[in-house]
């Protein structure tokens, strides 16, 4: 095999791993490769260990959200469409499709005073939330989800929401986690 | 009919508000829009908020589905934006760790050569992972499209929006990283 009938290592590289994926629908390159194959054994072995790659690539598992995510879905499509941002009382019913009950619909008192229809669970751990003005209602309900956290308070007049976490270890990884979402201005536990 | 004709006339249905071809739908990529995300973000929690993303807007946009590629190629160009926006979003911008092309002249004498280290290292399921893990966002997302999706290179510049040229280097060095971490914990182990 003269140097003439060689690619240049990418072209090479990539004949390689679309053969062994099994999109290589070009003829001549196919055929080209596998003289290459034949007469290189650094060739032959690269090929072996992108096989190997690859099967082993296919067998790790990553269990995706199934049924779960359908049904999450669902409810959004089924949903009626939103037309306004978050400080919509309506927001705070819309938000249960991804959270347990415990939704407050919000009665506005002097201040900051919270009217909740529903206490946090005894036990659970509180955190007030407070979202940018532009924070769309799948972000406030991804964030939600993200941390396991249950709506159980809020907005008050200054816009801060209580979030309660039945998992009391779970607490400062899920305040990290919140704090690192760009539409949340404040997360801190009550 | 084929799987990407049969994918296709779903997304139209789902054009005209269909549900149940929706589900459908949902139901037979919700996998490979997952791991996709996951191969990018390495956060599963994340994973699922893209999938969902990503379902919203075939939902917003079916119609928007030409023809003019695959329906896989179509829907994992959506779900790689969505984890670019997300990525962005959080401050963390691209790194794109590529083009050294001096480096592929370089002579072979790196532990990443011994080639049956390598292989059994390549075979070992939980190296693999942990090597994965250890790799730049771009680098997993290009091998996932290329060793899990089994994708030509043609297909994955669309997805990831570059050129075919930027492929081939981001393949290359993606695949020298990992052959780096797996020989050496093939050497430590």
């Amino acid at each position: 095999m003269n140097g003439a009938s060689r690619p240049d290592r990418l072209e090479l590289e990539r004949w390689l791993v679309e053969a062994v994926n099994g999109s290589l629908e070009d003829s001549e390159a196919r055929r080209r490769l596998d003289a290459l194959l034949a007469s290189d054994p650094a060739c032959a072995a690269e090929k072996r260990f992108l096989e190997a790659l690859r099967a082993t690539l296919k067998t790790l598992e990553a269990p995706s959200p199934g049924d779960f995510g359908w049904r999450r879905l669902r409810r959004e499509l089924e949903a009626p469409p939103r037309r306004k941002p978050w400080r919509v009382a309506a927001l705070a019913a819309s938000l249960l499709l991804a959270v347990q009950a415990g939704l407050w619909l919000g009665s506005r008192g002097a201040g900051d005073a919270l009217v909740p229809l529903a206490e946090a669970p005894q036990g659970a751990a509180v955190l007030q939330v407070t979202f940018r003005p532009d924070a769309t209602e799948a972000e406030i309900r991804a964030a939600l989800n993200a941390v396991g956290g249950r709506l159980v308070g809020g907005p008050g007049a200054l816009g801060v929401y209580r979030i309660a976490l039945d998992d009391e270890r779970a607490v400062e990884q899920a305040i990290a986690r919140l704090r690192g979402y760009d539409f949340v201005e404040h997360v801190g536990r009550e | 009919m084929t799987a990407n004709a049969d994918a296709a006339a779903l997304l139209a249905r789902i054009a005209r508000g269909d549900r149940a071809a929706m589900e459908r739908f949902y139901r037979a990529f919700e996998a490979r829009v997952y791991r996709f995300a996951l191969s990018r973000l390495n956060q599963p929690f994340d994973a699922a908020d893209v999938l969902h993303e990503v379902m919203l807007e075939v939902w917003r946009n079916a119609g928007r589905f030409a023809g003019r590629s695959r329906v896989t190629t179509w829907l994992f160009g959506i779900a790689h934006h969505k984890v670019v926006d997300r990525q962005r979003r959080r401050g963390l911008a691209a790194v794109t760790v590529d083009d050294d092309p001096e480096e592929l002249d370089m002579p072979s004498n790196r532990v990443e050569d011994d080639q049956e280290t390598l292989l059994a290292a390549a075979q070992d399921a939980a190296r693999v992972r942990d090597c994965l893990a250890r790799l730049s966002p771009e680098h997993r997302e290009i091998l996932h499209l290329a060793f899990y999706e089994d994708l030509p290179y043609r297909d994955i510049a669309r997805i990831v929006d570059c050129p075919e040229g930027t492929v081939k280097s981001r393949v290359h060095h993606a695949k020298r990283a990992l052959a780096r971490c797996l020989a050496r914990a093939g050497v430590t182990s």
